[in-house]
């Protein structure tokens, strides 16, 4: 991450960000906090001023009633208007609330969708993504300006009651302010610590968290029932949940007696100011209304105080996780995409390719050299985890951090972006399920083209299908899927569908097939291997798989082995020596004996 | 779902007797604190006007200047410091409490879902319903807690604040019950709606994720990359969250100009009443202590706060989910609660002696909410030492008839027998120590792989020769080598920063150990090597025998290689055993098993593809 942030300057960008999402709305928010300052005064004021007549009514000093209280009526109305403009400002905010976060969410949204995949590889980042995304649309509001009006609205109640007390011996103000400094001083400390203890403790929660939720989760169910793992599990629960609780109930301890040790104190100093006030009118230098005020406001000035201090635990969280969602957004984005796409002719070149993960050191394609070109028919075969996957992650351009070069017709597309993606279609071992539609499942495949129906009811034909989404009321707008009350698919079925998608990009040049038949039985295997054969006939294909025969049918076999290509060759000319392709093959070919 | 039970008192009654057996003491202490809390209160105001009396008076009668600043001082103690000691008690007593029901309702909830059957757990409906009382559980817990809140903070406090404007002025007590019986009704209407205001949402929101999930999660992006997919998601989901956010924010405009009229009605009263006060003060019919008594109350009397607003939300939110989650969590037997205080774990013994024989009689199977049979009239026989190899196409049947062995799903007609004994009169778990199983769709414990593996016995966790002996067989060792911290190393990064992330080849040898772990007397295997490369997969049938020792097995798979391990092999269709017999009798028939094994016999003809075109 290029760019370090500290507190005060992530909360500043926040604040900027929001005011430049809802400039009227926040600068309403700043003008009713300005209000604040009358409103508050006009309240003490009104108070004292009452108190005051109270009391010359009860001594007899004045003796009309309306007369003398015409400021008491002008304040209530003042204060009446104040109360109606907060109002305004209440409903208003309903709606900053709404914007802010979609817009917060829109950006975000954005920013994700164009990261390169490197960046969800790496578990920190990775981590970061996820929190932000789960977290950062609540907070935003409050980190860019609530938390700030909050400490603001306690700066101004502050103020106007140390305005009051100036009433008193400046020396007995002064007293009372580093009072009141050193107890936010001491809530802020104890604020932080609690702050950090949480923060150690986070990982114990989410493990925590993750056993219970393991607990329902349908594939460790049926292992649970049987190895009888309920118990054992729920004991691991709440070894850690136990362990959890009372860490946290110390620390919350920890807190709380700093409620009451400063609260004391705090008693003491009100006494201190309010032994003054008693002073000063029984010396007639100020009126019972002044007792009044300093009493009935010394408490929720303590309680401000308490707040003040208090909230700033939570006010680190908000800020961090804010910090997170600006270091996101500071990251790279992948370059646009251009319109290039192979022509009819082509050749790519992978030269002298290293790649390495993330936070690893293991060399996944290890100077890793190759050519292809159009119309061949490839087989990849190799151990787990012998870089085949890093390869077709190189070759679609999802992955650009390599060493070497990648050449396409005797150019270098290390810095360019989208000529391969443009023209491969890919299936992945672990392919997506889309609840959406049967329809829009197909359609995925090739998102620039509209489909007509009997297009899809082509294609559905060709995987095989058709007969069975012809059974289903709603035909090809059946919805699949949980999130959307759809039906469920067999893995077998899923996979047609997977292949369908593949062949709703006609125009691509290369296909890559990564395990396309893992889960089909035999027949449906053949059937499968031999719709690709039908249909590639101007395509080069790239088929991943560990079940060889049909690898015996392609033009060329690519041999993986510790990031590197080991054996390259026609398959007759690697059968007719030693190789370890051959190796593999005559093992499997000799259950079929 | 459907949640729309209808809530009945009773659940209630029965909701407060168990969180008050889950925390006897602690539930009694809470309600204690409250009442010294709700006091302390009452008799600060009490102190206040003495204080102020004292004050006015002090200007004519100085001698009493000490007497007045002990009242002063005897409110402030009142206020701050017992008030923030019994804040204190209550905080800790909170926490205590809440963490142990926590723990005992969560506790009740996991304990009830592992005894649930596989069958049930299928059902769409009951899965749903356990997954939102996973999720709601809190609200559940809390509510004891809300409803002291409740009931102390407001309707106590409240009337006895009534009660003193009342005993001052019947007037003054009646415009305040008005004021507060307004707030209150308006309170409930709205905490509803903000109830169902999430509610509203709930479907839309799932759509959203869906698609927010497909541009910003690690295992879906790469697919929507290289589909270019990126845009058209993003835009899909802006459109509802666009859609959302204008119907969200047009109720929640509209609540808040109510709930801000309300507002504005009451701070206008309250301004009136301070002014009436003062006119009674000038009428000379109270003095000033008592004026800035009543003032005080009715201020606390009218406001709904907080304290009153979550309370209220969170018990409307409880009134819809408990019937469900109740449902689901009682009633419990005696044996279950005793098993839950203890968290025993029983012995591991075969109880049913030595495997001998297991046998399907006429087994028919259909799910419970699908009318459609996947296993039709199956008859079989495996008995000790049997090597037995279930092939069939997709949707054949392979699968359930295996969970009917294993005694997961009980089928709808017919008879399972295990060592000649009809397996609904063995519990599931003493039959489950018989089998050690590799599921297809096996559990991925994000937890070290030593768990992973001696799950498969746990009674046997720390010994480490068994589990040695299953890494052996299962050929574990080189995967252990790579790992940071060997066999203790953390399977998944998320929960650990030296964690690894394993393929999907090498999680399935991980879910062979932890099926050999047991040393069992059954092995049922599904699709073990689906992901495995050929030179491994060849290892492991080599070995397959010699791991096996003599015991029995039961092989699901797709590929030949393991029917030709087979002492038998069954060939499934449409829910029926269609053909059974060794490989070489099978092959002589010229039936399925010739049809599929010759199919795929030929991709190993060597025939070269390109000259066929």
């Amino acid at each position: 991450m290029a760019k370090k942030y500290n507190y005060f300057s992530t909360t500043f960008l926040a604040f900027k960000r929001a005011f430049k999402d809802c400039p009227f709305i926040v600068s309403f928010k700043l003008l009713i906090l300005l209000t604040e300052i009358p409103s508050q005064l006009i309240g003490l004021f009104l108070l004292e001023e009452i108190t005051n007549k109270a009391y010359d009514f009860i001594n007899g000093v004045e003796t009309s009633f309306l007369p003398v209280i015409h400021n008491i009526i002008l304040f209530s109305l003042i204060l009446f208007v104040f109360a109606i403009l907060n109002a305004i400002s209440y409903v208003l905010q309903q709606k900053l609330d709404c914007k802010l976060r979609y817009l917060y969410l829109q950006r975000l949204n954005k920013k994700l969708s164009n990261l390169p995949l490197e960046y969800y590889e790496t578990q920190e980042i990775d981590n970061k993504i996820q929190l932000v995304k789960n977290f950062g649309a609540y907070i935003y509001p409050r980190v860019s300006l609530y938390s700030w009006l909050d400490i603001f609205y306690c700066f101004i109640s502050i103020g106007i009651f140390i305005f009051i007390t100036t009433r008193l011996p400046w020396w007995v103000v002064l007293i009372f302010i580093i009072c009141c400094i050193i107890y936010i001083i001491l809530g802020v400390y104890f604020g932080k610590k609690l702050y950090n203890k949480y923060d150690e403790l986070e990982l114990t929660r989410q493990r925590r968290n993750y056993l219970y939720f393991l607990t329902q989760s349908k594939e460790t169910h049926q292992d649970s029932l049987m190895n009888r793992l309920t118990i054992p599990i729920i004991k691991k629960w709440r070894k850690l949940n136990d362990n959890y609780n009372n860490e946290a109930i110390k620390a919350d301890l920890v807190s709380s007696k700093f409620e009451v040790i400063p609260n004391l104190f705090y008693a003491l100093i009100c006494l201190f100011v309010l032994y003054f006030v008693i002073t000063e009118i029984v010396n007639g230098n100020q009126e019972i209304g002044f007792f009044t005020i300093v009493m009935t406001n010394i408490i929720s000035f303590g309680n401000m105080l308490h707040n003040l201090s208090f909230d700033y635990q939570f006010d680190i969280r908000d800020n961090q996780i804010y910090r997170s969602y600006l270091e996101i957004m500071d990251l790279d984005e992948e370059k646009p995409n251009s319109n290039e796409q192979l022509s009819s002719s082509f050749n790519i070149e992978f030269e002298d390719v290293t790649y390495i993960y993330p936070q690893s050191e293991h060399k996944a394609l290890n100077s890793f050299n190759l050519k292809i070109h159009e119309n061949e028919i490839i087989a990849i075969v190799g151990y787990n985890g012998s870089g085949k996957t890093t390869f077709v992650n190189l070759l679609t351009e999802l992955t650009k951090n390599y060493q070497g070069n990648i050449i396409v017709n005797g150019k270098n597309i290390n810095n360019e972006m989208g000529i391969l993606k443009n023209s491969i279609s890919c299936i992945f071992q672990d392919f997506i399920q889309y609840s959406f539609t049967i329809k829009e499942n197909i359609c995925l495949g090739n998102i620039n083209k509209t489909f007509k129906d009997e297009e899809i009811e082509q294609i559905l034909n060709k995987v095989g299908l058709l007969d069975f989404v012809n059974t289903l009321p709603n035909g090809i707008n059946t919805m699949l899927g949980q999130i959307e009350q759809g039906i469920d698919l067999s893995k077998g079925q899923w996979q047609r569908l997977a292949i369908a998608r593949l062949l709703a990009n006609d125009d691509s040049k290369i296909w890559i097939l990564d395990e396309p038949t893992s889960f089909l039985d035999p027949m449906g295997e053949i059937e499968i291997y031999d719709l690709i054969k039908s249909l590639c006939k101007d395509k080069t294909i790239l088929f991943i798989s560990h079940r060889l025969g049909f690898s015996r049918q392609c033009q060329r076999i690519l041999v993986f082995k510790d990031g590197k290509i080991i054996e390259d060759d026609e398959p007759d000319k690697l059968m007719n020596r030693n190789s370890l392709y051959k190796e593999m093959y005559e093992t499997q070919k000799k259950w079929y004996e | 779902m459907n949640l729309k039970q209808k809530f009945s008192f009773k659940t209630l009654l029965f909701m407060i007797e168990s969180v008050f057996r889950a925390t006897p003491v602690l539930f009694s202490l809470l309600i204690l604190i409250k009442i010294i809390e709700t006091s302390i209160g009452l008799v600060a105001l009490y102190v206040l006007k003495d204080a102020t009396n004292l004050v006015a008076e002090l200007v004519i009668n100085k001698e009493i200047l000490t007497k007045a600043l002990i009242m002063t001082f005897i409110y402030l103690i009142l206020l701050l410091v017992i008030n923030s000691l019994v804040e204190f008690m209550r905080e800790i007593i909170d926490g205590y409490y809440y963490k142990n029901a926590d723990r005992y309702f969560r506790i009740l909830l996991m304990y009830k879902l592992g005894k649930l059957s596989q069958e049930k757990l299928y059902e769409k409906d009951t899965y749903d319903k356990y997954n939102f009382a996973y999720r709601n559980l809190y609200v559940f817990q809390q509510l004891p807690w809300h409803i002291l809140n409740f009931v102390f903070d407001f309707s106590f406090k409240k009337i006895i604040y009534l009660a003193v404007i009342f005993s001052f002025n019947i007037y003054a007590g009646l415009i305040s019950v008005g004021l507060f019986l307004f707030n209150l009704i308006y309170n409930i209407i709205y905490s509803k709606k903000r109830v169902n205001l999430d509610k509203k949402f709930n479907n839309d929101e799932r759509k959203k994720e869906n698609y927010v999930s497909l541009i910003s999660q690690k295992y879906t992006i790469k697919e929507t990359k290289v589909n270019q997919l990126e845009n058209y998601f993003f835009k899909k989901q802006d459109d509802i969250s666009q859609t959302i956010t204008k119907e969200r924010y047009k109720i929640l405009t509209k609540e808040a100009i109510i709930s801000r009229c309300v507002n504005i009605f009451i701070v206008a009263i309250k301004l009136f009443y301070d002014i009436f006060l003062l006119y009674l003060v000038f009428k000379k019919q109270i003095d000033l202590g008592t004026m800035v008594l009543i003032s005080a109350a009715i201020s606390t009397a009218t406001q709904i706060g907080y304290n009153f607003k979550r309370p209220l939300e969170k018990i409307v939110e409880f009134v819809e989910i408990a019937p469900v989650i109740v449902e689901l969590i009682f009633p419990l037997t005696k044996e279950e609660k005793k098993e839950i205080n203890h968290l025993g774990e029983k012995e591991f013994s075969l109880t049913q002696g030595e495997f001998d024989n297991l046998r399907l009689e006429n087994v028919s199977y259909h799910y419970p909410l699908c009318e459609e049979y996947v296993v039709k009239d199956v008859n079989l026989e495996i008995k000790k030492g049997d090597i037995i190899s279930i092939l069939g196409y997709n949707g054949s049947g392979k699968t359930t008839t295996s969970k009917l062995l294993l005694g997961l799903f009980k089928p709808t007609s017919g008879n399972i027998y295990f060592n000649n004994k009809n397996i609904k009169d063995i519990p599931f778990n003493e039959l489950s120590m018989y089998f050690g199983v590799g599921f297809q769709e096996y559990a991925r414990y994000q937890l070290s792989l030593k768990e992973n593996i001696a799950f498969g016995k746990v009674e046997d966790i720390d010994n480490e020769e068994l589990i040695n002996e299953a890494i052996k067989k299962a050929n574990l060792e080189s995967i252990i080598n790579d790992l940071p911290k060997g066999i203790n190393t953390c399977l998944g990064k998320k929960y650990d920063k030296d964690g690894q992330d394993l393929s999907g080849g090498q999680w399935q040898r991980v879910i062979q150990a932890r099926a050999y772990m047991k040393n069992p007397e059954i092995l049922v295997l599904d699709e073990p090597t689906a992901a495995i490369d050929p030179i491994e997969e060849e290892r492991i049938l080599k070995e397959f025998r010699y791991n096996l020792q003599g015991k029995t097995a039961i092989l699901i798979s797709h590929r030949i290689s393991f029917a030709r391990l087979a002492s038998k092999i069954i060939m499934m269709k449409d829910g029926m055993i269609v053909e059974s017999g060794t490989h070489d009798e099978l092959l002589k028939k010229k039936g399925y098993y010739y049809e599929l094994f010759t199919a795929q016999q030929t991709l190993y003809q060597g025939e070269k593809y390109g000259e066929e075109i």
